[in-house]
């Protein structure tokens, strides 16, 4: 309780709290705008939150985040198209909504449940982060190792439709990562000589240079500039919408939470599988699920809801792990570690204040993103006008200056242009990028467990088979693998 | 983009993805030993370089399958010439690829504030080609976006960025 008033008290001060703000602003923006995504807004808040305190740095990062699931609603409603695919499920019933004349009813329902999924999914957090982080203080290098590989199977669900390509640029990731001195013993590895390589790329460059620089050059054949005459016109009273319609879409509202809680706790997927999921459950699950898809508010509930609910999931594994599940909580893990804060089950305990502040800074996040949505709606449209190719050349040079506030180096500015080139290229390749940073972050994870296990049993193998949390997670990759090839099977005998 | 273009580019693709898993294969034999240990640094490279070659060749035999499968482009197709303007329209992402590139490497040699106006103006000129721009908002935007992030960081949040030739 202590550490619980002490970490919010950290965050609940005029400076922080401008800085959430602020990052829950800029969330929305990012999340609206089709062509825009939260890896960029990261981006250019980096460089700021390099000189600023953890907890102001990591506050903002929430706010980011927060607002970054949500915004994806406004141009979702209003002009048919999702922000993010966060928001993809939204345009299924929140448009057509707002055809009916009904857009301020579907806003209103979107905004509330968003709050309502982002407070669901933080008490999940709360109540679930300090017990498996108590749980995995007895992990050694084998659960971790086991735990490592799991997750790397779940590259395989962020592949896509194409599974080889996917896996292929997830290894590609793991190898990018290989750059550098290894870990263990600090052999030098495909370093080719040069001194500046030894510490391998950095994690700023690697990350916004495929999915921010990348979407720079995009940019240029995909035009997405919109209108103000592109957005429905809309009027809200109040909330939108009658007390009566709210309680009958608590059932809906709560099931959708926790399946975007379940989904954000598994590693790979996150908000943009979510949506699509609740909004299934919803429909499968109701009393004329044929009114689904022509503007009824139970399908902006499941898909907003569940959304922002698996932010708060998503948070469980990076924190008491250091696992990130998406490319989301991957950007937030690279923001925790440039203020030396190391995710895992001892951040409770040596730096247990600090998990309270998130988890405060999230709540904050949550009231303004509220708060902002409703009152500054109209505000949003407007900048949501600005020329792209005014804002990407804005985002690229950011994006330079948060790649080298990493290390001080020109080196990682040039690998920044490098990999979004490389990220570029895949994606013009038809591979998918989201595997590759799961590989980036998650195979030194296994190698250095799997070398440290070994060191501590001598080059045996029996402790990997003796630990019973190593043998479920082993097991459950077996499934996990299994159930892939018999997915892709299955695809490859429908499409024939 | 044709079918055939397509094709084609899912077949390099592919074959240089196995180039990739070879090099590293070739590489993984190369890197030091400083320990004795059971599984020494080039162990994963290995494993993973074998990993890439096995889908990398399960992706090419995908690729040739598709690439047979199709029939051969029509003669009017190949012959189909592309006036240079449609050309320069349908590559502006690699125009502004190769604008990023010079601008990465002369973020050193002529600064950020120098280098990143340059950058600026002409990818704000790729990126609206085919738009009415305002040449005064370029210009200003060009100069003063730089300026202001320059001096925002390097006064405020002590991020001393390359100066280069103004500095």
């Amino acid at each position: 309780m202590d550490m619980f008033l002490s970490g919010a008290a950290a965050v609940l001060n005029p400076e922080c709290i401008l800085y959430i703000f602020f990052g829950t602003v800029l969330g929305i923006i990012f999340g609206a705008a089709p062509g825009l995504n939260t890896a960029m807004a990261v981006a250019l808040c980096l460089p700021i939150t390099y000189t600023l305190s953890a907890v102001n740095g990591v506050s903002m990062i929430m706010g980011l985040f927060i607002g970054g699931v949500s915004g994806g609603l406004i141009t979702a409603i209003l002009i048919n198209i999702p922000g993010t695919a966060a928001s993809l499920a939204t345009t299924f019933d929140g448009h057509p909504m707002a055809e009916k004349g009904q857009a301020g009813k579907a806003l209103g329902v979107g905004i509330v449940f968003s709050f309502l999924g982002t407070i669901l999914s933080m008490f999940a957090l709360i109540f679930v982060a300090p017990l498996l982080a108590q749980f995995a203080l007895e992990f050694s290098s084998v659960e971790y190792f086991a735990i490592a590989v799991f997750s790397l199977t779940m590259m395989a669900t962020l592949s896509g439709d194409n599974l080889k390509r996917g896996l292929m640029s997830g290894l590609l990731g793991w190898v990018i990562a290989m750059v550098g001195t290894s870990p263990i013993d600090y052999s030098p590895r495909f370093t080719f000589g040069f001194l500046s390589m030894e510490a391998g790329f950095s994690m700023i460059s690697v990350l916004t240079g495929a999915f921010a620089v990348s979407e720079v050059m995009k940019s240029a054949l995909h035009r997405t500039d919109l209108k103000k005459d592109d957005f429905h016109d809309f009027k809200i009273k109040g909330f939108g919408f009658t007390m009566k319609e709210f309680v009958s879409q608590i059932g809906n509202g709560i099931r959708s939470a926790l399946i975007g809680i379940a989904i954000g706790i598994l590693p790979g997927i996150g908000a943009g599988t979510a949506n699509i999921v609740a909004y299934g459950a919803a429909k499968n699950s109701s009393k004329y699920p044929e009114k689904f898809g022509t503007g009824i508010i139970d399908g902006v509930v499941a898909s907003e809801t569940s959304n922002n609910a698996s932010v708060g999931g998503a948070l469980i594994p990076l924190l008491t792990l250091g696992i990130p599940g998406d490319v989301g909580t991957a950007l937030m893990l690279g923001g925790l570690m440039i203020h030396g804060i190391v995710p895992g089950p001892l951040l409770f305990v040596t730096n247990g204040e600090l998990v309270y502040s998130i988890f405060t800074a999230l709540f904050l996040a949550a009231i303004f993103m509220l708060v902002l949505e409703f009152g500054g709606m109209r505000i949003f449209i407007r900048i949501l006008g600005v020329k792209k190719y005014i804002l990407m050349p804005i985002v690229m040079i950011l994006c330079c200056v948060g790649a080298y506030g990493a290390n001080n180096r020109v080196f990682d500015i040039i690998w920044l242009g490098i990999f979004g080139i490389i990220g570029y290229l895949l994606s013009k390749a038809d591979f998918p990028v989201a595997p590759m940073i799961i590989g980036y972050v998650l195979g030194p994870m296994a190698e250095t467990n799997l070398r440290r296990a070994l060191m501590s049993s001598e080059g045996s193998l029996v402790p990997f088979f003796t630990s019973p949390i190593a043998l479920v997670f082993f097991a459950l990759t077996i499934v996990s693998i299994v159930m892939t090839i018999l997915r892709a099977r299955k695809g490859a005998k429908q499409t024939a | 983009m044709s079918k055939y273009l397509t094709r084609c580019r899912d077949l390099i693709a592919a074959v240089v993805m196995l180039l990739i898993a070879a090099a590293l294969f070739v590489l993984s034999f190369s890197v030091q030993r400083n320990t004795v240990s059971s599984i020494g640094p080039g162990f994963m490279p290995r494993l993973v370089a074998v990993l890439l070659l096995i889908l990398g060749s399960l992706n090419l035999r995908d690729a040739v399958k598709a690439y047979r499968a199709q029939p051969a482009p029509a003669a009017e197709e190949h012959a189909e010439r592309r006036t240079p303007k449609e050309f320069f329209l349908s590559n502006l992402d690699w125009a502004s690829a190769v604008l990023i590139l010079l601008y990465v490497f002369l973020v050193g040699p002529l600064g950020f504030p120098v280098a990143s106006a340059l950058y600026m103006f002409f990818q704000m000129i790729v990126l609206s080609i085919g738009q009415k721009r305002n040449w005064i908002l370029l210009v200003v935007l060009s100069l003063a976006v730089p300026a202001a992030v320059y001096f925002a960081f390097t006064k405020w949040f002590y991020l001393m960025l390359p100066a280069g030739i103004l500095g």
